[in-house]
């Protein structure tokens, strides 16, 4: 089922500052092939860094008084970090995963897609392709807002913001994160904003992280996949528009309909 | 010869190794001068090192070669610079306070023609900037 | 060894990514995923802990694992001591991400000319091992002060010994200025105007919020091409 596209405004200053798509995987692969893989990137992705990550599983029994830990067992996974020689274009191949990320400047929905296509299609060779158990697609955008005084107000700009009471006076800092079901595309999406120290001076940034992901009916093929990413990024556009104000559209996205 | 802890002569040289991070370059990287950074102390630096050309004992010109090529030996480093200048004027450029400036013979194994510029501290930024410009007035 | 409320605690404290930078006093946050991989509390374990804490517990785990990571999430572990050429890559890399950050507030050009001087910048032949690598907060001070001063005449790039970025400027073939960016958000300002072909130098230190007031003072902010 493919929903219509989201007929999207155009930005000339867009917020996004990392766009990632990432699959996942039911299996991992060996290293030796992940290896292969790797080299197959290397034409335009020439940096490599080896890439681990590390998962700590702490199990614990009751107590008298609280929960005692009794084990730790950490597990290392190796994988590779690739970018090109700007560094705005990224892939990591996991075992379990490969990721794609583009930095900002953002060069466009067809530029992300054609990198996809083209990398995914590197990427398959057999021995790599797995059943995929998830899809994400996640766009981390950077609102920034002019402050003239002491207070931000945030409100005129976010649609996304903790509701608290009156009389605890101003927020200093929050982290909220909200998930949501997707009916049309019987997906998720995670929502993250919060403030973050601005890169420019002036002004007081927001974070609107939207992260949206499916881990049932998957697509079995390519064609299928790329779909659903249309469909995601659809998605994720109406979250974004619903997210923000028109004031936020004209005076800080610097919109380029009326 | 002067003797290790001997101050060197007014009318003599000194030559100062500036690398590439410290080279005024504009935005294409054409050098342009030295930046004042070239001479700020290191934490917990006393002096700021400079060679003696007149340890070599030949015409200026061949000393310029033979230090740059005594200090090429320890810091091989392509893209650095030298710049030469006189010994008095060093001291006047680099006199700030009551405290004399002394440049004195201090030399190493690896490094026969090493000197010492010890100016009072803290160095103001811009005696750094006098000295930046001054040695690159004749630079290699 | 950690007790269960650590364990919560420490679901919600996460390495903070390239993307996001945490306030200066902020106690912990940033919603990446955690090195940890906590295991659900089994029902024998709830009923030590109260059932609404568990499932709050077991919400905020569920949520962790549903998330696409981000390229500044898997991060390679820090070696204990990184090689030159590792510490100048890491600290080119921390650049170019942060120029990505304020990218859609840089004037044309000056994202590929930043890149191809950094290249030339940070290059291990010409590093002296007894500088500090070129510190991201300082460049972070560099790239607030050009969003702010917005010059149109681009700069010459070094570093101090401490890793700090300065940039350079010159007026014509001999008034120059240059300015050395520190972590803290200081900016020190060093130049030279010739007056009768005397040079006559100037020096001062400025916060980053207050530079453009600094150059207008020295009157060099026609040097940076500066409005």
């Amino acid at each position: 089922m493919s929903t219509a596209p989201h007929t999207q405004p155009i930005y000339l200053r867009p917020p996004i500052i990392e766009a990632i798509i990432g699959i996942n995987f039911a299996d991992a692969v060996k290293e030796s092939i992940l290896a292969t893989a790797d080299r197959r990137f290397a034409k335009h992705y020439p940096v490599h860094k080896e890439n681990s990550h590390v998962n700590v599983v702490i199990t614990a029994n009751a107590g008298a008084n609280a929960l005692v830990p009794s084990g730790m067992q950490e597990q290392r996974i190796t994988g590779h970090k690739r970018m090109s020689d700007s560094m705005d274009e990224i892939v990591v191949l996991m075992p379990n995963a490969i990721l794609l990320s583009h930095l900002a400047p953002y060069k466009g929905w067809d530029h992300i897609l054609e990198r996809m296509k083209r990398d995914w299609a590197m990427y398959k060779r057999p021995g790599t392709y797995r059943p995929i158990a998830r899809v994400g697609l996640r766009y981390i955008n950077r609102v920034d807002i002019v402050v003239t005084g002491n207070l931000v107000e945030h409100e005129l700009y976010l649609n996304l913001y903790p509701r608290v009471p009156d009389e605890l006076g101003p927020i200093v800092a929050y982290m909220m994160q909200t998930t949501f079901h997707l009916e049309k595309i019987n997906a998720q999406a995670t929502i993250t904003t919060t403030p973050v120290e601005s890169p420019t001076l002036g002004h007081a940034s927001f974070i609107v992280d939207i992260d949206v992901y499916k881990t049932a009916d998957l697509p079995m093929n390519d064609k299928g996949l790329m779909e659903l990413l249309q469909n995601m990024r659809s998605e994720k556009n109406r979250i974004f528009e619903a997210c923000i104000t028109q004031r936020a559209r004209q005076e800080i996205f610097d919109h380029a309909n009326p | 010869m002067l003797k290790r802890g001997e101050s060197l002569p007014d009318e003599q040289h000194v030559m100062r190794h500036v690398s590439w991070v410290r080279l005024e370059r504009d935005e294409n990287d054409n050098v342009l001068g030295f930046l004042p950074a070239a001479f700020e102390l290191r934490d917990g630096e006393d002096y700021l090192s400079v060679n003696w050309l007149e340890y070599y004992e030949q015409a200026h010109a061949d000393n310029v070669t033979a230090c740059i090529a005594s200090v090429r030996s320890v810091l091989p480093a392509k893209k650095a610079r030298f710049g030469v200048a006189q010994v008095a004027k060093v001291k006047t450029l680099a006199k700030h306070s009551n405290k004399p400036v002394r440049i004195v013979y201090a030399s190493s194994p690896k490094n026969l023609s090493h000197s010492a510029l010890h100016i009072d501290q803290p160095i103001p930024d811009a005696v750094c900037e006098a000295l930046a410009l001054e040695f690159y007035k004749q630079h290699y | 060894m950690p007790t269960l409320e650590t364990i919560a605690t420490r679901a919600l404290m996460y390495q903070p990514s390239s993307a996001v930078a945490q306030p200066a006093g902020q106690p912990f946050w940033i919603n990446k995923p955690a090195p940890w991989r906590l295991e659900p509390l089994a029902p024998s374990q709830t009923s030590m802990i109260g059932l609404e804490s568990a499932a709050a517990y077991n919400r905020v785990l569920s949520t962790m694992r549903n998330q696409t990571y981000s390229s500044s999430d898997l991060l390679r572990p820090k070696a204990s001591q990184p090689t030159l050429d590792e510490a100048l890559f890491d600290a080119k890399a921390s650049a170019k991400i942060l120029i990505s950050h304020v990218s859609m507030y840089l004037r044309q050009g000056w994202r590929d000319k930043l890149f191809y001087q950094l290249d030339n910048l940070l290059d291990p032949e010409e590093w002296d091992p007894d500088d500090k690598p070129l510190q991201k907060r300082s460049f972070d001070t560099f790239l607030k002060a050009i969003c702010d001063l917005m010059p149109t005449a681009r700069p010459g790039l070094g570093v101090s010994h401490s890793g700090n970025l300065i940039a350079a400027w010159r007026s014509g073939n001999s008034d120059r200025i240059s300015l050395e960016f520190a972590p803290d958000g200081r900016v020190k300002v060093i130049g030279t105007r010739f007056i009768d072909q005397e040079p006559v130098p100037f020096s001062a230190q400025a916060n980053v919020g207050n530079l453009k007031q600094a150059l207008i003072q020295f009157n060099c902010s026609t040097w940076l091409g500066c409005a």
